[in-house]
């Protein structure tokens, strides 16, 4: 789904854990541009620090692609993750609770899925994984 | 306060300090991946309250202007929304999980409550832990009436002693095959049931007894008529062989004798004329001997099963070649519908073999096993694919179905083994009396 850009998309790489404080800044500012209540900047940041924590430890590099958008005056913030690590091999399995030590808790993707309004994951093993995610403002 | 808390409630400490001190982001981080920490220790969403509350009194005693005071309320206030996250996430999870196990259990109550078959658990001391809704309907019972009462009244006194061994069967976690028992209904009557019963487990203990029963009345019915019909006929081909063979066979008799009579009073060459139509009437006699035979072999009733099998084998060997053997025998005398249903379902296999599989040689083999007598018929012809051959219901399954339904009528069962290009081999078990493989004398 394509979306209308209101501002330039901004990315940032990620590489290591300092990068993540990064792109929650980046998603928190651009979230609070939107006119998020400060909760709702909260779960995009929080949504950023899965997404990137995910790149570190099973991609070791990738990037995060932060975008305001605008859906027929809709305003909302998308989250993408994209990495070209060794992908997911089941990814309905990934998206399960339990499938990760952090997943039985409902942490991680799955997390992320339900803290945000929208959520689509793509992955072909060994090319990489894209996640994106998307929070409207209400 | 433990010290793995301590140790959390120092991290918050710092967390707040550095957002307060202008860290911003990575102060937000911090605190967010305590709530993790905090999350992932299996602590609680009130320790991250305490943690918040002790680090933002600390910081608070040091405000000296309420301007100051607001400023660290409202950051604090973001902190403590970061370190929360996590656990928004995890309830989050669980009101998934609790909204899919609802509907999960809508579907399985719907399920249950519309069921025809009665769905019931037994608690491990025989105790009735639920009945669905169909219970009602076929027993006459209440639910209420049971629920909670041991099961056994409830089983027709003679049947009561196997289902409490196979209550105990399943309480040891094996899962016998179904079963039937007869169930009082609240007129007093008995309904047949035919029943599975499988363990119900909890953490790889046997908690209970989870079954399905089912009303099998109208099948009993059809059973019943179809035996009472079989029995029937069996006395009408009785009766017709006995007039062939008997009746006919006497008139038959007095012609030849009357034939005789009249040759000696003959010239010669008219004599000779009359022999060849007392040779036609001898084949005649023959023929009707034969299909009285074929009908109902008097050594059937006079003689018993293994001198009837055996006869039988001698016919059909003479007819088409085929080499039969009969081995071991059925023993003692059994109820005559037994035997007739044996005979008859040796005499379909035998014509199945004949017809169908091209085999050269057939084995008839009796086993007497307790309290059951087991007995094969093994061919080494073509073979057919037994699932397939038993799919098509209806349409004459080689007569397999006709068998099946001879032999639920005396309470046996039927084995098929086969496979294209292996042979064939039938098992049957019918239940005998204990004991006695001595033939008894003839039954008249």
């Amino acid at each position: 789904m394509k979306f209308a850009l209101i501002a330039d998309e901004v990315r940032v790489s990620i590489d290591s854990d300092s990068d993540i404080v990064a792109a929650r800044q980046k998603g928190r500012e651009l979230a609070a541009q939107c006119g998020f209540p400060s909760t709702d900047l909260a779960v995009v940041a929080t949504a950023i620090s899965e997404l990137a924590r995910n790149i570190v430890r099973y991609a070791v590099r990738g990037e995060i692609i932060l975008r305001l958008i605008d859906d027929n005056g809709r305003r909302g913030v998308e989250v993408v993750a994209t990495d070209d690590g060794p992908g997911i091999p089941d990814v309905t399995l990934a998206m399960q609770d339990g499938y990760s030590t952090s997943g039985s808790l409902g942490l991680g993707l799955p997390g992320v899925r339900r803290l945000m309004d929208e959520f689509e994951i793509s992955s072909d093993f060994g090319k990489g994984t894209t996640v994106t995610a998307r929070k409207w403002k209400r | 306060m433990n010290p793995e808390l301590r140790e959390l409630a120092d991290e918050y400490d710092r967390a707040l300090e550095d957002y307060l001190a202008g860290r911003g982001e990575a102060a937000l981080q911090e605190a967010y991946e305590l709530g993790r920490k905090t999350l992932k220790k299996g602590l609680g969403m009130l320790d991250v309250a305490t943690l918040q509350q002790r680090a933002l009194l600390k910081c608070l005693v040091r405000a000296r202007t309420t301007k100051e005071g607001t400023r660290i309320l409202r950051m604090a206030q973001k902190l403590f929304v970061e370190s929360l996250l996590p656990f928004e996430m995890s309830h989050r999870r669980v009101q998934e999980v609790n909204t899919a196990l609802r509907e999960s259990e809508q579907r399985y109550r719907n399920l249950v409550d519309t069921a025809r078959d009665v769905i019931y658990t037994l608690s491990i001391d025989g105790k009735i832990k639920s009945l669905n809704p169909v219970f009602e309907t076929i027993t006459g019972w209440l639910r209420a009436e049971w629920i909670g009462k041991e099961f056994s009244p409830l089983v027709h006194p003679d049947d009561l002693p196997r289902a409490v061994t196979l209550l105990q069967v399943v309480l040891a976690s094996r899962v016998p095959p179904t079963f039937e028992l007869r169930i009082r209904a609240k007129s007093g009557a008995y309904i047949p049931g035919e029943f599975t019963a499988t363990p119900q487990t909890q953490d790889g203990r046997v908690v209970g007894v989870l079954g399905v029963a089912r009303d099998i009345t109208d099948r009993k019915r059809a059973e019943e008529a179809l035996r009472r019909l079989n029995e029937a006929l069996e006395e009408e081909v009785k009766r017709i062989a006995h007039a062939l063979h008997d009746e006919a066979g006497q008139l038959l008799a007095s012609v030849h004798i009357g034939l005789a009579d009249v040759a000696r009073d003959l010239p010669p060459h008219t004599s000779r004329r009359l022999d060849d139509v007392r040779g036609l009437l001898t084949k005649i006699e023959e023929q009707l001997r034969h299909l009285s035979h074929e009908l109902r072999p008097t050594i059937l009733d006079d003689l018993g099963l293994q001198p009837a099998i055996e006869f039988l084998a001698d016919g059909v060997s003479r007819r088409t070649g085929l080499q039969i053997v009969v081995e071991g025998a059925p023993g003692k005398r059994m109820p005559a519908p037994t035997e007739t249903a044996l005979y008859r379902i040796v005499q379909e296999a035998l014509t199945n073999v004949t017809k169908h599989a091209q085999a050269s040689h057939v084995t008839i083999r009796f086993v007497r096993d307790g309290r059951l007598l087991r007995c094969s018929i093994h061919d080494n012809g073509t073979g057919f694919d037994v699932l397939a051959v038993q799919a098509r219901r209806g349409v004459r399954g080689l007569g397999l179905i006709g068998i099946q339904e001879r032999l639920n009528a005396v309470g046996g069962t039927l084995n098929v083994a086969s496979a294209p290009g292996k042979g064939a081999e039938l098992i049957i078990s019918v239940p005998v009396e204990a004991g006695g493989a001595d033939a008894d004398p003839p039954r008249r």
